[in-house]
């Protein structure tokens, strides 16, 4: 019975999640995404409470006892699973990231899919399904690229021979960057151009904002499409192969 | 840039202004400020349709005495234009600056050079920008620092938008009510489709719709307030109906007006007013090149070409024009001004405005 009530919820939620409409409220997709795993954890401890209260009419004594039988579980193996538990408990409480945000977890980055009660799921840019233990979040620290938000910084580097007129590469990558269609530009979402040089290259790197994160790559790829078809136009070049062991 | 044909009537055209009176006022104490010593660039911002030309126009009037360079849409798209410029008067008017840049890679040259022009100049630029552009365009460049007086056009209210079309008007129109009958709705429903994927079924959501003033005259009514709904003549009506459907944008609110009185057979009732509705399923890729038109005002195709050289122009400003949201006109596109806030409400929704 919970679970066809998560599962009917998190249906309908997702559902309502995409509509355009809800702009007009102030809301985004996240905004109503990140009720799901909060009304999952409330339909499962409901059930849980209603199996052993109602059903059971488990006593104090009864209580004691199952505790008891519980500590030895978790002594004998089951405390991985008590973890994942708890790190979803934290994950409701405290919010590191939300079901839509794109996150790296325990090595994987993705876009968070759903919060279960033992594991996140996260779906790769490569369209993978990866189920990330909840406990994880206690040995691995969690990176949130969103936090909450559809806009989402994407860094975008391009490597340039020493030799070109690197002024004229961060004037076009401004430009290749500000000219995109997926760009988010306001006073909170700005950008910035960046050059570092290296002893082989010269490194561009546009930071800005894509205006949803589902934006991310084709973002970068558009910025850095039309960058280089300027760069050649220019004459300037990525930088030469085996350049450094000619030096050497 | 392709807005050469982008024109307005300039020989011999002199608009009347409604509404604007204080904004007109405020400007002329601008340029006497400017006489005196404190120069203040102006920025007039407002959406499309929204009569900034207009107001430039009307500027131009009392500024002709002076000596003034005005620089209408045509000239701006000029490639000429930056060398006119610096030939110009003390006082400089500038229509449509969105028509300066181009959003593509080496399309900010021109705008470039212009605000570079103004601010080493000690000439009073007076110019109108599309509010879209103008909102890209400052996170860009420190537009605010360079036009110190920026000045937002305001919607009509219901007696101006009368002025408006009572000027405007060929013949003779008579108003009358609504049939006793049918007594309008405060709240309406509008069906609002959602696809479910899975069950591969769309299923039309109803949206409630609030008619905020046949409500507010309900509660008048109710508290006894001085200004009843009976009291509220019929005409009144339908010019807060007109208000409401234009959202006080006098460009929308004549095309909104048309439409109605080609229906309406010389005499119109509130009822007659039409609201437009448009349910815009285009994609991303549409979405931007409409996005682009709206900011831009008018545009050609070639130039949408230059801005997204990987879309299937063509196919989408066809797909646009279908859908009733653009006019091709001389091969320059522009906004249906009727599809103006369908449009921008769209836009907000898929984050291409903010």
């Amino acid at each position: 019975m919970a679970i066809a009530a998560i599962r009917i919820t998190t249906y309908i939620l997702v559902n309502l999640s995409e509509w355009k409409v809800l702009n007009a409220f102030g809301l985004n997709r996240i905004t109503v995404k990140m009720l799901i795993p909060l009304l999952k954890f409330s339909f499962y401890f409901a059930a849980i409470y209603y199996i052993l209260a109602v059903i059971f009419n488990i006593g104090s004594n009864q209580l004691i006892l199952f505790s008891g039988l519980l500590g030895a579980g978790l002594g004998f193996g089951l405390q991985n699973l008590f973890a994942d538990v708890v790190g979803g408990l934290l994950t409701i409480a405290e919010r590191p990231y939300q079901i839509g945000d794109k996150i790296t977890m325990a090595g994987y980055y993705g876009e968070v899919k759903d919060i279960g009660l033992r594991v996140t799921w996260l779906v790769t840019p490569d369209d993978n399904l990866v189920s990330v233990p909840n406990g994880s979040i206690f040995q691995n620290p969690v990176s949130n690229a969103n936090a909450g938000n559809l806009e989402m910084m994407v860094a975008i580097d391009l490597f340039i021979d020493p030799s070109c007129d690197a002024n004229l590469a961060m004037n076009i990558l401004k430009e290749a960057l500000v000219t995109s269609k997926y760009i988010r530009l306001s006073e909170k979402h700005p950008y910035v151009i960046l050059m570092k040089d290296f002893p082989f290259y010269k490194r561009i790197r546009a930071k800005g904002y894509a205006n949803d994160f589902r934006y991310e790559f084709l973002f970068e790829t558009d910025v850095t499409r039309r960058a280089w078809q300027e760069f050649m136009r220019f004459g300037i070049r990525p930088p030469r192969v085996g350049m450094g062991s000619e030096m050497t | 840039m392709a807005t050469q044909q982008c024109v307005l009537k300039e020989s011999g055209y002199s608009p009347e202004l409604f509404g604007f009176e204080k904004i007109f006022e405020r400007i002329v104490e601008s340029i006497e400020k400017s006489d005196s010593g404190s120069r203040a660039n102006i920025a007039i911002i407002a959406e499309p349709f929204s009569g900034r030309s207009e107001l430039l126009y009307k500027l131009s009037e009392i500024c002709l005495e002076r000596e003034t360079k005005i620089f209408f849409s045509r000239l701006v798209g000029d490639d000429n234009f930056l060398h006119i410029l610096e030939k110009s008067g003390d006082i400089v008017l500038v229509d449509n600056c969105q028509l300066l840049y181009s959003r593509k890679i080496g399309g900010f040259e021109k705008l470039d050079l212009f605000l570079n022009t103004i601010a080493s100049s000690n000439k009073l630029f007076i110019t109108t920008w599309n509010q879209f552009s103008w909102n890209y365009l400052r996170t860009i460049y420190p537009l605010e620092n360079i036009f110190s007086e920026r000045i937002e056009l305001p919607p009509l209210v219901p007696e101006e938008l009368k002025k408006m079309v009572a000027a405007n008007l060929e013949w003779k129109l008579t108003f009358a009510e609504d049939a006793i009958t049918k007594k309008e709705k405060w709240l309406e429903y509008s069906e609002f489709p959602v696809v479910l994927k899975h069950l591969k079924k769309t299923i039309n959501l109803p949206i409630p719709k609030i008619d905020y003033f046949e409500l507010k005259s309900r509660f008048q009514a109710k508290i006894g307030s001085t200004e009843k709904r009976d009291e509220i003549s019929v005409e009144d009506k339908v010019f807060q109906k007109l208000k409401d459907a234009s959202e006080g944008n006098p460009g929308v609110a004549k095309a909104i007006w048309k439409k109605s009185v080609s229906r309406a057979e010389g005499t119109i009732k509130p009822v007659d007013i039409l609201k437009p509705q448009y349910k815009i399923d285009i994609n991303y890729d549409q979405a931007y090149l409409l996005y682009i038109i709206l900011c831009m005002e008018c545009v050609s195709i070639d130039e949408l070409k230059g801005i997204d050289p990987n879309a299937n122009v063509g196919r989408s400003v066809y797909d646009l024009e279908r859908s009733g949201l653009i006019t091709i006109e001389n091969e320059l596109l522009s906004i249906i001004p009727e599809a103006l806030h369908s449009i921008e409400n769209y836009m907000k929704s898929i984050r291409l405005v903010w």
